[in-house]
Formats: structure tokens, sequence, C-alpha cells
């Protein structure tokens, strides 16, 4: 009935599972088998149900992170060294990253407000602002444009930063959450 | 990928529901759910979540299972429901009502008290 490939599969799932007690893995391993011939009987191809089935060592480490959600074990000891490597490498890429994006997204959008009222200002004739590069002044009429243009730019990248700090943190929970025993247990 | 994150969430605690009411029925093994759920596009469920799933229902002992041989095929465990089992069915079922209500009233009248 079932073929030496599928014999691989359930051989596989039994060898991931090792962490069970031997009675659920056997127990969970006859479940897998039984539903392979179960449908196998009902004329669906093998292949089609072991692709369904996935993965035999993400079947393994569902089983597994319901395992941790009853309290059984606080972890294995290849689950702790890839929640600290997860720790370790997104904590020291957070060091750079949430500064660097936090001053650019804040100051920048700080910036493009203190233009934009030195534009309005500077249009009604507070000659104290000096705006333009070195050796060539705008003219007062110009004011507004310029400080329009020259806001935009940086208040694009505040803007761009303060996106991308707010997709970064996102990411870090979303991460953290899964990295939680139990925490994968998507559908 | 918020939007996959939010459908995840709000099917997990359904999904253990639906689960729970298809076998207060009637016993039913693990193929059995998996196609019996796929009738119900969001309620599809592959079988790396029953199965852990059930496992854990079991553990909680609101399900319990045996195995049989089935007329054709191999054998087959099944799941049924322990009196806590039916117990908790009945009252995930009170909860599912009052917030299925609840949230109907809000998508319909959007708050407005009628």
């Amino acid at each position: 009935m079932i073929s030496p490939y599928g014999r691989s599969y359930l051989e596989k799932l039994n060898k991931y599972l090792e962490k069970l007690p031997d009675e659920e893995r056997m127990d969970a391993v006859m479940e897998i088998e039984s539903h392979i011939a179960e449908g196998i009987a009902n004329g669906q191809p093998e292949a089609a149900i072991l692709s369904r089935l996935g993965d035999p060592r993400k079947l393994a480490k569902a089983y597994r992170s319901q395992h941790f959600i009853e309290g059984h074990r606080s972890g294995s000891f290849r689950d702790i060294l890839a929640m600290a490597l997860f720790y370790c490498t997104t904590g020291l890429l957070s060091i750079m990253v949430i500064p660097v994006l936090a001053v650019i997204a804040y100051g920048f959008g700080f910036c493009t407000l203190l233009i934009l009222v030195a534009g309005v200002i500077r249009t009604f004739g507070a000659t104290w602002i000096s705006m333009g590069v070195p050796g060539m002044e705008v003219p007062t009429e110009y004011s507004m444009v310029v400080a329009a243009i020259v806001g935009a730019i940086i208040g694009g990248i505040a803007y761009f930063s303060w996106i991308g700090l707010k997709k970064y943190m996102a990411f870090l929970s979303t991460h953290y959450r899964r990295s939680l025993p139990g925490g994968r247990v998507s559908a | 990928m918020e939007m996959s994150e939010w459908t995840s969430q709000v099917r997990r605690g359904i999904l253990e529901y639906c689960i729970l009411q298809l076998i207060a029925k009637q016993p039913r093994y693990g193929y059995e759910l998996v196609t019996l759920l796929d009738q119900w596009e969001p309620l599809a469920v592959t079988e790396g979540t029953l199965y852990p799933l059930l496992r854990r229902l079991l553990k909680d002992q609101y399900i319990e299972s045996f195995w049989k041989e089935s007329e054709a095929g191999p054998p087959r465990k099944y799941y049924s429901l322990t009196p806590s089992g039916h117990q908790l069915v009945e009252m995930m079922s009170a909860e599912w009502n009052k917030i299925s209500r609840s949230v109907d009233q809000i998508q319909i009248y959007g708050g407005e008290i009628l």
C-alpha cells in the first residue's frame, strides 16, 4: 500500500519526534501512517498526501511545540540555540538600526517643520534667516517655494526612516512571538 | 503579512472550537476531520496543525482516542469528547454566540445604539 517513499517519510518523522515519550511518538507515527493509507484508499496520489503533510521535520516541530505548551520541557538544546542566535543577531542589529532610524525619523521630521516655518516667516520679512548656498541668496519672494522643496526632501527622508523603523520593529515583534515555545501554531 | 498574521490568530481559536464540535456529534478520525474542514475554505486545516492540536486536546483530557479497525483500509484513530470536553464545547458555544452576535451588530450598525 504505502510505497518505500512513504515509508521513508514515516521513518524521518519518527526520527524527528525522538524527543517525545516513546508511546506518544509511536502513536503519532501510526496515526500519520493511517492518514496516508486512508488517503491512498480514497484514491489520492501518495505524493499529494505527502506534500500536504509537508516536511517531516516541520510536522515533528509542530508536535514538539505543542509539547512545550504543556510545559514538559523548557526547550531542547537546539531550540534554545535557535533562540539565542535570534536574540544575538537581531539584538546587535537593533543597536545599530533602531537608534539611527529613530534619530533620522524624528530629527529630520523636526527639521522639516523648522524649514517650513522659516520659509513662512522669511517671506514676511524676517531678514535674519539666510537661505541659499554660499554666494547665492534666495530672493525673499521665493522663500516659500525653496522651503517647500527642501522640506519635502528632508521630510521624505524622515518619512521613509519612520516607515523603515516601524517595519523593522514589527518584524522583530512577530519573530519574537514565533521564537517563543508554541508560538508557531500556524495553519 | 499583517493580514495573514491576523487571520491565523483569529482562526486558531475558532478552529479548536469547530474541531470539538465535529467530534461532539460522533467519534471522528483525523483524515475525516481534514476532509470535513476542507469544505469550508476559511477553516481548511493542514495536518501539521490538526494532529498536534488533537494531541494537545488529548493531553488536556477534553478528548479521548481509540484505535478501531476499518472495513477496507488501515486501522483508524478515533477521537471523542470526554465529559469535560462536552462541558467545554457547551461553554465555548455560548461564548461564541455572544461574540458573533456582538461583532455582527458592530459590523452592521457600526456601534449605533438601536
